[in-house]
């Protein structure tokens, strides 16, 4: 092998034998080659000698970390964990993959803008203050005495009699409209008289006024069961009409608060959900 | 940790992952790249180049020998650096070759001043010699002889097929000694007496 006419499958050769990587046939090949020729052995000798100057070329030191920081990358950075947020699944959904009913009921209540649902949780929980505060108005309005409960329960012809006595003065016994919830608790037998409901609900004089006809009406069908008792619902219902003037007052507030309160919830909710989706559009 | 899991996680902005990568190979990294350029500074240039490069180009890495990926990415960085210096060069002192530190060169203490003096003057050598040949013949040479990549490692970070660059690597060897015969005094005994 003359050095003049080492090509580039030579080449490949005398460098892969040089580093050892060659196999017997290659290796027997370029030491003929060298036997031959003083040329292609210096050569060969040569280069050897050069990668072994090479190879003691010493290692260079690290002058310094070359980590990364934020500021450096810190657009990329950026797309990509906005990237990774948008494909991550959310908590729930990597723990069970199918949400329960509860779970979709909750996360509606849990959608809108964090604000506005707040109000309209407020304006909730006020709404149920409303609530109370009117049920303890009404109990307090129409609530039982206590020694009318037991008379009512105990002693049907007491009952009557005061029912009869309080018939002359019904206009200006305010507590005698007690005595309706009394005879319904104590006789149970009265609970299916609707005018009780409307009374209890509205309190408004007109439909107590039209319904007390009805105890009266039914009073013959059941004439056994009901006579104590519908008398004195009639003269508890005929008495209601006499109810405090300052427990009316706060009736009436509180009806245009319970409206006001529930419209409250419903645009508050509304409008959060709304500017939730303008948001994420 | 698992490198195909730093590099997921990097993927998704986890920097502290990628970092994880940087520490494991920069050491290499920065031996190719000061082989390459010849020059500590220049070096650490284009080595941090380099990285920063590679966290941005990491969606283009397609699996396979990470490494490879990543050395290509420093090998071509500094040769871009190497040029934009060569266009901005200009007669100045600043573009003298600085001397290095003793100490950063120092490998065998129990030298003598003289023999560290000879040292530093073959290395000198040997960089000068490596960084007078072309671009690819470079790589080959300091890749294979100085760093020690396989045959299989250069042709994946040159994009080179194998026998190519076994034509490189014998054609670079060639030129280094040819340069380095010019300057047979500062070679040891050894190699010189070969080249006679």
């Amino acid at each position: 092998m003359d050095p003049q006419d080492l090509n580039s499958v030579d080449e490949d050769l005398v460098a892969a034998y040089v580093d050892g990587d060659v196999t017997t046939e290659e290796r027997q090949r370029v030491e003929a080659a060298m036997a031959a020729s003083e040329q292609v052995a210096w050569e060969v000798n040569t280069l050897r000698q050069t990668v072994q100057l090479l190879q003691e070329v010493p290692s260079v030191p690290l002058p310094r970390s070359f980590t990364l920081t934020e500021d450096q990358v810190a657009d990329v950075l950026q797309e990509r964990r906005s990237l990774a947020r948008v494909e991550a699944p959310p908590p729930s959904q990597v723990d069970s993959p199918v949400d329960t009913a509860w779970q979709q009921f909750l996360r509606f209540l849990n959608g809108g803008d964090l604000a506005l649902r707040n109000a309209a949780a407020l304006a909730a929980v006020l709404l149920l203050l409303v609530f109370v505060a009117e049920f303890q108005l009404q109990r307090t309005q129409l609530g039982p005495a206590p020694g009318n409960t037991a008379q009512l329960s105990s002693t049907p012809s007491t009952a009557q009699e005061t029912a009869a006595d309080s018939s002359l003065s019904e206009q200006t016994d305010p507590g005698a409209g007690n005595s309706q919830a009394t005879a319904d608790e104590g006789s149970g037998q009265e609970d299916d008289d609707p005018v009780v409901g409307v009374m209890s609900t509205g309190g408004e004089e007109q439909s107590t006024a039209g319904s007390e006809q009805e105890p009266v009406a039914a009073a013959p069908v059941q004439p056994e069961t009901n006579s104590p008792a519908a008398g004195s619902g009639q003269e508890q219902l005929t008495g209601s009409n006499d109810a405090d003037p300052s427990g009316q007052l706060w009736v009436t507030i509180f009806r245009y608060a319970r409206i006001l309160l529930v419209l409250a919830v419903i645009v508050l909710w509304l409008l959060s959900r709304t500017r939730a989706s303008r948001g994420r559009a | 940790m698992d490198q195909d899991n730093l590099i997921e996680r990097s993927l998704q902005g986890d920097l502290e992952a990628f970092n994880q990568l940087v520490i494991e190979y920069q050491g290499l990294a920065y031996g190719v790249a000061y082989r390459l350029m010849d020059d500590p500074d220049s070096a650490a240039d284009a080595l941090q180049d380099s990285f920063i490069k590679a966290f941005r180009a990491l969606e283009n890495y397609r699996g396979g020998n990470f490494k490879s990926w990543l050395m290509r990415i420093v090998v071509n960085t500094c040769y871009d650096h190497l040029r934009s210096r060569q266009r901005k060069r200009t007669e100045s002192l600043d573009d003298m070759p600085v001397e290095d530190e003793y100490v950063t060169v120092l490998t065998d203490r129990s030298e003598t001043p003289h023999e560290y003096a000879e040292r530093r003057e073959l290395q000198a050598l040997i960089g000068s010699a490596i960084t007078s040949l072309p671009e690819v013949l470079r790589t080959a040479i300091v890749l294979r002889d100085v760093e020690g990549y396989a045959y299989e490692e250069i042709a994946e970070i040159t994009s080179a097929a194998v026998g190519t660059v076994k034509s490189r690597i014998n054609r670079a060897r060639g030129r280094v000694r040819d340069y380095l015969s010019k300057n047979a005094e500062l070679l040891p005994a050894v190699y010189r007496h070969s080249l006679e």
